[in-house]
C-alpha cells in the first residue's frame, strides 16, 4: 500500500501572492450570499408597483 | 510553461524568460540617469526605450509580463487579526496600522489563514502614481503587465529556510528582507559599501542589527540565534567578510544558495526578483 507522503516544504509555504494590478474581487457579495441583492430587487418591484398604482385611473 | 519576469526594483532592468526547471534566457541593462530613482520610475518612456531592445537582444518573445516593483513604491505588513474578523474589521486594522493618504495610496490585503496559531493577513499599501509609472513603462515596451508585486514578496519565495534575513548587495541601494515563517515581515534599504572589502562587514552589519532590534521589539517575538543571514552579492564575498558580519550581528551568515531548478548559467544573485516571480503559482 502506498503511504501518504508528508507535505513538501514548498507546499507548506503560505502563498504571499498579491497582484497590485489585479481588479479587486467582489468577495463581499459572494460571502454575504444573495440576500442583499434579493432585498434590492424586492424594493425595486415594490417601488414600481406603487408607481403603477399611483399612475392608474 | 514559459513566463516573462521583469525586475524594475532598482535603477536597472533585469529580465528572465523561462520556467523553473526549464531553460531560461536573461538579460540586464541600466536605465538613463533621472529615469528611475531608488526604484521609483519618473520617466516611463525612457525605461521602455531600454526595455524594448533588451528583450530583442535576448530573443525574448513572451508579451505577458510579471513585474517586481521596488518596495519604495509602498509598504507592507503582516498583521495578526482575530479569527472572526470581517473584511471591514481588517480594512479598519490596515487603516490604523498603515498610515496613508487615501487620495494617493491604494491598499490590498490577502488572508493567509491560520498560521502558527493565529490568523494572519498580508497587507500592502502603495503609491498609485508610482505604480502607474511602472505599468506605463511596461506597456510602452509593448508588453502586458499581468502581475505586479513588491520585490520583497518575490525574494521571499527563494529563501531556503522559514526564518532568515536576506541581504541583497547586488546593487548600490542594498536591500534587507526579514523573513519569518516564510513571510516577509520587514524591508529596509541602505547604501551598499563599495567595494566589498574586509572593512565592509561593519557597514553591512549595522543595518542588520538595527532591523533585528526593531523586529524583536515590535513583534515581542524571539528571533532564533540560529536563523541565518543570507547574503547575495555580484562579487564573490570573502569568508572574512561573512565571518565579520556574523560576529557583529550574532547570527550565522552565509552566501544565499541558488534556488533549486535554476540553470547554473543564470546568476541567481542578479535575478533574485525575476526568479521569485517565476516561482509564483498564480499568474494574473
Amino acid at each position: 500500500m502506498k503511504r501518504k507522503q508528508p507535505p513538501s516544504e514548498e507546499r507548506r509555504r503560505p502563498l504571499v501572492e498579491i497582484n497590485l494590478v489585479d481588479q479587486p474581487k467582489r468577495i463581499d457579495l459572494r460571502r454575504r450570499g444573495c440576500g442583499q441583492l434579493f432585498g434590492a430587487f424586492v424594493v425595486l418591484v415594490a417601488a414600481s408597483a406603487l408607481a403603477l398604482a399611483g399612475a392608474g385611473p | 510553461m514559459r513566463r516573462l519576469a521583469i525586475d524594475l526594483s532598482a535603477n536597472s532592468i533585469r529580465v528572465v524568460e523561462g520556467a523553473m526547471g526549464g531553460p531560461m534566457r536573461c538579460g540586464a541593462t541600466a536605465v538613463p540617469d533621472g529615469a528611475m530613482e531608488a526604484g521609483r520610475i519618473h520617466d516611463p518612456a525612457a525605461v521602455a526605450r531600454e526595455l524594448r531592445p533588451l528583450l530583442a537582444r535576448n530573443e525574448i518573445t513572451q508579451t505577458r509580463a510579471m513585474v517586481a516593483a521596488a518596495d519604495t513604491l509602498g509598504t507592507f505588513r503582516i498583521l495578526n487579526v482575530p479569527t472572526a474578523a470581517t473584511p471591514k474589521d481588517i480594512d479598519a486594522t490596515i487603516a490604523r496600522e498603515l498610515q496613508f493618504d487615501p487620495q494617493r495610496t491604494a491598499t490590498r490585503w490577502l488572508d493567509l489563514g491560520q498560521i502558527s496559531g493565529g490568523r494572519k493577513v498580508y497587507a500592502v499599501a502603495w503609491d498609485r502614481a508610482l505604480l502607474k509609472n511602472v505599468v506605463e513603462a511596461v506597456r510602452q515596451a509593448s508588453l502586458e503587465p499581468v502581475v505586479v508585486e513588491l520585490k520583497s514578496a518575490s525574494v521571499t519565495r527563494l529563501v531556503p529556510t522559514a526564518t532568515c534575513i536576506v541581504v541583497d548587495l547586488s546593487r548600490q541601494l542594498a536591500e534587507l528582507i526579514l523573513v519569518d515563517g516564510h513571510l516577509p515581515h520587514v524591508w529596509h534599504s541602505f547604501v551598499a559599501p563599495e567595494p566589498l572589502t574586509d572593512d565592509a562587514a561593519a557597514a553591512v552589519a549595522r543595518p542588520i542589527r538595527s532591523m533585528l532590534r526593531f523586529y524583536r521589539r515590535s513583534s515581542d517575538g524571539e528571533w532564533g540565534r540560529l536563523a541565518p543571514v543570507f547574503v547575495a552579492a555580484e562579487q564573490d564575498l570573502k569568508q572574512k567578510v561573512l565571518t565579520g558580519i556574523a560576529d557583529m550581528v550574532g547570527q550565522p551568515v552565509r552566501v544565499l544558495p541558488p534556488p533549486p531548478r535554476v540553470p547554473p548559467e543564470i546568476r541567481h544573485t542578479t535575478y533574485l526578483g525575476c526568479l521569485g516571480l517565476l516561482m509564483r503559482r498564480r499568474v494574473g
